[in-house]
C-alpha cells in the first residue's frame, strides 16, 4: 500500500520536476540521488542542512544554482579552496553536483 | 617500524566504554571514601567537642559500610582501570608513567595509609583515648585526600599541559601543576562531600534513634551542599581552562548530549539535600537507596565521559594521539612525532603488530587490511559495526557506500588534521581506499531498517515534503 502511494509520488515528481520550465539546468537535477550521494557529506553538514561543527557552513535551503557554483568551484581547485572542501568535491560528477544542490537547497532553513 | 603496540578492540563499546565504566565505578567508591573521610573528622570533632559519644556510633557504622563498599569496590576497580588502559591505550600509560612515577609512587604511600587508616579508625572505636582517635582520623581524611590529588595531577595532565614548557623541559613539575590542576581538583573537592553526603544518608537512613540521625543528617547536609556549589563554581573555572579542541567538542557534541542530565542531576541533588535537612526523620532506604544511584549513575557518568571525550584526539598531553600515534616532538623527553613518518611509509610497513600476510594489499585481502587499519587509525574511538554506542563509523557516515566520497573524507580533512577532535591521519592512497573500501562494505551489509530501502529515490523528497 505504502509501495503503491510512493511510487505514485515518485512518479509524479518526476513528471513534474520533467517538465519544469523553471529549472534551466543542463542535468535533470534528482534531489533523492542527491540525498544518497551526499551521505559523507552530513558528517560536517548533517543530513539536515543544518551544521553543529564551527566553521562549517549551514546549506539547508542554501540558493541551489549558488551551490552548485561552490561545489564546481572547489572541484576545480582554483576559485576556491580548502583543505576539506577541495577533497570533498573531486571525485563528484557534474550529475552529483547537480543532484546534491537539488537536494540540499530544497531543506527547510530552520532545519525542522 | 614503530614503537607500537598490538591494538585491543572490543566490539560494540569499544574499549573506551569498558574503561569508561569500570571508570564510574571507581569514582562513585573513590570520592565516596574521600569525602567520607572528611564527614568522619567533622562529625568526630564535634563529637569530641560537645561531648555527644552517640555520634562514634554512627561513624562506625558508616566506617564498615566504607571498609566494604568503597574499599573492595575501590581496591578491584583501580587495577581494574590498570589493566583496562593499559590494553586500550598502551602508550598512553607509557607516557604518564615515564612523567609520574613518583607521583604514583607517593600517591601508593598514601593510599596505604589511607587503608590502614580505615581500619584503625573504626576497630579503634573506644579502645584508645578520644583525643588520639580523633587525630586518627584526621590524619585518615589528609591522606586520603592526598592521594585524590596526586591523581588530579595526573588526570588534569592528560587534558594537556596548557603551556610548552612541559614539551621543552619534560620536568615532573611543569607537568603536574598544569593549567587546569587546580580547577579539577576543586571541582573533585566539592564533588567527593557531595558524594560522601549522598553515601553518609544511605547509612543514616537505617539509624533507628530519631535524635542520633537528626543530629548526624544536620551536619552532613550543609557540607553535602557547600561541596555542591563549590564544585559547581569550580567546574565553570575548569570550563575556561581547557584546549580548543575540548571546547568545540564541548559546545557541538557534549552539552547538547549531556546537559540536561547534568542540570537535572544537579536540582536533584540540592533538592534532596534541602529536603533530608529539613525532614531528617523522612529519610528512608527507600529514598537514599535510588537517589544514590541515580546520583552516581546520571551524576557521574556524563562527567567522566565528558572528560575522557574532551581530551580527544589526544589521550595524554597534547602529544599522543587516542589511536597511539605520537603527534608532536616532545623536545624534553626525545620524543618524536610520527604523523609524517607514517604518511611516507605507511602504518602496513611501520606498525609492528600488522599480520604479515596484510602487510601488502592485493584484491583479495583489501577489506580485510582494510578493517585491520579501521582498528588501528579510527577504533580507539570508533565503534566499527553500525549501531554501535561509541560514535560507530557507519553511522558517523550516514550510512555512506561511496568509496570515493569515504576516501575523500579520510584524504582530505583528516590528512589535514582540518577537525579539531581527530588525530591528523595522513596515509598513504592504497591504505586510505583500503579503509574506505572496508568501510562502504560494512554500509552495503548493514542490516536494512523497515522503510529505509527507497532512500535514493526521488520518492525521498516527496516524503520530505508530506511531513
Ligand atoms: C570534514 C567536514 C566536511 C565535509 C565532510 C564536507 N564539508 Fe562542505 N564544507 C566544510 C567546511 C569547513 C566548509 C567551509 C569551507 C571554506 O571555508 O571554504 C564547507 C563548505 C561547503 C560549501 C560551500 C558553502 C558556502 O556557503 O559557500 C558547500 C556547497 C559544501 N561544503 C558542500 C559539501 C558537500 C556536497 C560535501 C560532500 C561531498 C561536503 N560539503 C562535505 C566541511 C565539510
Ligand atoms: C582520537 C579519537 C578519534 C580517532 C582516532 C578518529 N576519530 Fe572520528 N571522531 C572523533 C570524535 C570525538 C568525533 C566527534 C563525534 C562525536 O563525538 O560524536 C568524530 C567524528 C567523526 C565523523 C563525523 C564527522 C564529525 O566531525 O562529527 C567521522 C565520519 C569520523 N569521525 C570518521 C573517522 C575515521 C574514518 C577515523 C579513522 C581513519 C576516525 N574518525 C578516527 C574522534 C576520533
Amino acid at each position: 500500500m505504502l509501495r503503491n502511494t510512493r511510487l505514485v509520488g515518485g512518479l509524479l515528481l518526476l513528471a513534474v520536476t520533467a517538465y519544469a520550465p523553471g529549472l534551466a539546468h543542463a542535468q535533470m537535477a534528482d534531489s533523492g540521488a542527491g540525498k544518497k550521494r551526499a551521505a559523507v557529506c552530513f558528517a560536517c553538514h548533517s543530513e539536515n542542512g543544518i551544521s553543529i561543527i564551527p566553521g562549517t557552513p549551514n546549506l539547508a535551503g542554501q540558493d541551489q544554482t549558488y551551490l552548485a557554483n561552490a561545489l564546481t568551484a572547489y572541484r576545480g581547485a582554483q576559485l576556491r579552496q580548502d583543505p576539506t572542501m577541495t577533497a570533498m568535491a573531486k571525485p563528484l560528477s557534474d550529475q552529483d553536483i547537480a543532484n546534491i544542490a537539488a537536494y540540499f537547497s530544497s531543506l527547510p532553513r530552520d532545519g525542522k | 617500524m614503530l614503537g607500537m603496540y598490538p591494538t585491543f578492540y572490543v566490539p560494540y563499546i569499544g574499549s573506551a566504554w569498558v574503561m569508561g565504566i569500570i571508570g564510574v565505578i571507581h569514582v562513585v567508591a573513590s570520592h565516596t571514601s574521600v569525602g567520607a573521610s572528611f564527614l568522619f573528622a567533622a562529625l568526630e570533632t564535634k563529637a569530641y567537642r560537645d561531648d555527644e559519644p552517640q555520634i562514634m556510633v554512627f561513624i562506625k557504622r558508616y566506617g564498615v559500610f566504607l571498609l566494604v563498599f568503597s574499599y573492595i569496590i575501590g581496591s578491584i576497580t583501580g587495577p581494574g582501570i590498570w589493566y583496562a588502559i593499559t590494553v586500550a591505550s598502551p602508550r598512553g600509560v607509557s607516557g604518564l608513567i615515564h612523567n609520574f612515577v613518583w607521583v604514583w609512587a607517593a600517591e601508593w604511600v598514601f593510599f596505604t595509609v589511607e587503608v590502614i587508616g580505615v581500619y584503625a579508625l573504626v576497630y579503634l572505636i573506644g579502645k584508645v583515648d578520644k583525643l588520639t582517635h580523633l587525630k586518627l582520623t584526621w590524619s585518615f581524611a589528609l591522606a586520603s585526600w592526598a592521594t585524590m590529588l596526586l591523581i588530579v595531577g595526573i588526570l588534569s595532565f592528560m587534558m594537556w599541559p596548557g603551556s610548552e614548557n612541559w614539551y621543552q623541559t619534560g620536568s615532573t613539575n611543569d607537568a603536574f601543576y598544569n593549567i587546569n590542576f587546580f580547577a579539577h581538583l576543586g571541582v573533585r573537592t566539592g564533588s567527593m562531600f557531595v558524594m560522601a553526603a549522598v553515601v553518609g544518608f544511605l547509612v543514616a537512613a537505617g539509624i533507628k534513634d530519631p535524635d542520633l540521625k537528626r543530629s548526624v543528617v544536620r551536619i552532613i547536609a550543609p557540607i553535602g551542599l557547600l561541596g555542591g556549589f563549590f564544585s559547581v563554581m569550580m567546574f565553570f573555572y575548569y570550563l575556561r581552562t581547557l584546549p580548543d579542541n575540548a571546547t568545540v567538542l564541548l559546545n557541538s557534541y557534549l552539552v547538547p548530549q549531556y546537559g540536561k542530565a547534568m542540570i537535572f542531576v544537579f536540582l536533584a541533588t540540592t533538592a534532596y539535600l534541602l529536603f533530608v535537612w529539613w525532614k531528617p526523620q523522612w529519610l528512608k532506604l527507600g529514598i537514599a537507596v535510588p537517589m544514590f544511584l541515580v546520583i552516581s549513575v546520571l551524576g557521574v557518568w556524563p562527567e567522566e565521559r565528558m572528560r575522557e571525550t574532551m581530551r580527544k584526539p589526544y589521550v595524554a598531553g597534547q602529544y599522543i594521539y587516542s589511536n597511539q600515534v605520537l603527534a608532536r616532538d616532545v623536545p624534553g623527553k626525545g620524543i618524536e612525532g610520527e604523523v609524517d613518518k607514517i604518511a611516507e611509509k605507511g602504518l602496513l610497513q611501520l606498525h609492528p603488530f600488522i599480520p604479515e600476510q596484510l602487510r601488502t594489499i592485493t584484491p583479495e585481502n583489501k577489506l580485510q587490511v582494510g578493517e585491520v587499519l579501521a582498528k588501528v587509525a579510527c577504533a580507539n574511538c570508533h565503534a566499527l559495526e553500525p549501531g554501535a554506542p561509541l560514535r560507530n563509523i557507519p553511522d558517523k557516515f550516514h550510512g555512506a557506500t561511496d568509496e570515493d566520497l569515504i576516501a575523500a573524507f579520510i584524504g582530505g580533512p583528516l590528512k589535514h588534521g582540518a577537525i579539531p577532535y581527530m588525530p591528523r591521519i595522513d596515509l598513504p592512497q592504497p591504505e586510505v581506499d583500503a579503509i574506505a573500501a572496508y568501510i562502504a562494505s560494512v554500509n552495503q551489509n548493514r542490516p536494512k531498517a523497515a522503510g529505509d530501502e527507497e532512500a535514493g529515490t526521488p520518492t525521498a523528497l516527496l516524503e520530505k515534503k508530506d511531513n
